[in-house]
């Protein structure tokens, strides 16, 4: 993790300070801090984003935008004073673009599947979690055949929900 | 448009086509840009579930070396010793917030009628397996419950769970028709074997045998069964909704 640490020692400082000169904390500032960089490396492990931008304006960016999203969900003006001295070229702004897609996408599904019924939600959790489905079956007492068939059921009611609302977002 | 439904591209990722099935499947596929669309959607969708629900290690170290750098980075962060107990509290309210929200755009309970009418209000999702004498039953019963016929439902239901005392689907949905009859002595002693069994419907048994006690006004009951709902439960923040509302 020495580039974690690299990471911190030579961006936190910027972020705390572009952060309380827009009306945070320093608390806020660790909290953004940490989540951009699980945002990254969840991108970077999971969707095998590769980063083409130099990484320091790319990070800087992240963490601007998603604390302006924060004030506003607080219901505070954003204002914006630049703390950062750092250039943020094109290609900076189109990866960010592309990270935040990627993550808007998360959200749909993550949405979709929260809108689902009890028993498929319970289901597809403990299909998630890893565990051998004859363990899940006994743990939800069901039959083996029936979680298989369910589990198909809700992912595929899970995938439908999904393509609608994608269907319907594109014809806007 | 390709002939083959979602339920269809589930079963083929899932390997649960038998050869033929497989054989024509893999034939569209092959040619079908709508179903190689949707079959890419579902596998991206089935990723995104195991990225939020599967236990990641890696994931669970990274953070707390983040945690262990606000400690050193940030000064009024969380001491680096620590598992960052103020963030994990503020992550939960956000969480149960959040889930609150879902819970009140799902149950609406601003749109009118009684507090029991409110959060009450359940569909009876088809459970169909072996299309055998039970299962008509239950088929039958579906529809007698989602038409808010419970008392047939009950009766079909009672049926089951005389013949079938295991069947804990069909013994949720029984203690909800009796609720829905205002027959709470006769649900009560069915949810209580809900709650005290390792079922799915462990903890939505809790939240009705609450209700069951709201119909009858004894919120200080209706508390104490809520209270037995635990965050992890999905029926969590309908719980939390309700629990504010008495």
């Amino acid at each position: 993790m020495l580039v974690v640490s690299e990471i911190y020692r030579l961006y936190a400082p910027r972020i705390k300070h572009y952060i309380i000169a827009n009306s945070g904390t320093e608390d806020d500032a660790a909290d953004i801090f940490q989540e951009v960089l699980t945002d990254i490396y969840l991108q970077a492990t999971q969707k095998q984003l590769e980063l083409t931008c130099p990484f320091e304006p790319f990070l800087l960016l992240l963490c601007k935008r998603k604390w302006l999203n924060e004030l506003k969900k607080r219901g505070r003006q954003p204002v914006t004073k630049d703390a950062d001295d750092v250039y943020i070229g094109e290609d900076v702004f189109a990866q960010a673009e592309m990270l935040q897609q990627q993550q808007n996408r998360m959200q749909l599904f993550l949405e979709c599947f929260e809108k689902m019924g009890d028993a498929c939600k319970e289901i597809l959790r403990c299909y998630m979690n890893g565990e051998a489905q004859e363990v899940i079956a006994t743990q939800l007492n069901v039959s083996y055949g029936y979680l298989r068939k369910k589990k198909s059921e809700c992912m595929a009611g899970l995938t439908k929900m999904i393509y609608a609302q994608q269907s319907g977002r594109n014809k806007i | 448009m390709s002939r083959f439904t979602f339920e269809d591209i589930a079963r083929y990722a899932s390997g649960d086509m038998d050869s033929d099935e497989l054989a024509a499947f893999e034939a569209a596929l092959a040619t079908d840009e709508d179903l190689q669309k949707k079959l890419a959607l579902h596998q991206e969708v089935h990723s995104t579930l195991q990225l939020r629900f599967a236990p990641n290690e890696k994931l669970q170290a990274f953070q707390q070396t983040l945690r262990q750098l606000n400690g050193e980075y940030f000064a009024q962060a969380r001491p680096a010793t620590s598992p960052a107990p103020v963030k994990r509290i503020r992550l939960a309210a956000i969480t149960t917030a959040a889930a609150a929200v879902v819970a009140l755009l799902i149950w609406r309970p601003w749109q009118g009628g009684d507090l029991y009418t409110r959060y009450a209000s359940v569909e009876m999702i088809a459970n169909i397996e072996r299309g055998n004498t039970t299962d008509s039953l239950l088929t039958e019963a579906t529809t007698y419950f989602n038409n808010k016929d419970y008392s047939n439902a009950a009766r079909l239901l009672k049926t089951i769970t005389d013949s079938i005392p295991g069947n804990s689907f069909a013994q949720f949905y029984y203690a909800l028709s009796l609720t829905q009859t205002n027959q709470q002595p006769l649900a009560r002693p069915v949810l209580l074997r809900l709650y005290n069994g390792t079922s799915i419907f462990k903890y939505d048994a809790a939240f009705h045998m609450a209700l069951t006690y709201v119909s009858e006004k004894n919120n200080t009951e209706a508390k104490t069964w809520l209270g037995k709902i635990p965050p992890e439960a999905t029926i969590y923040a309908k719980a939390q909704a309700l629990l504010k509302e008495l």
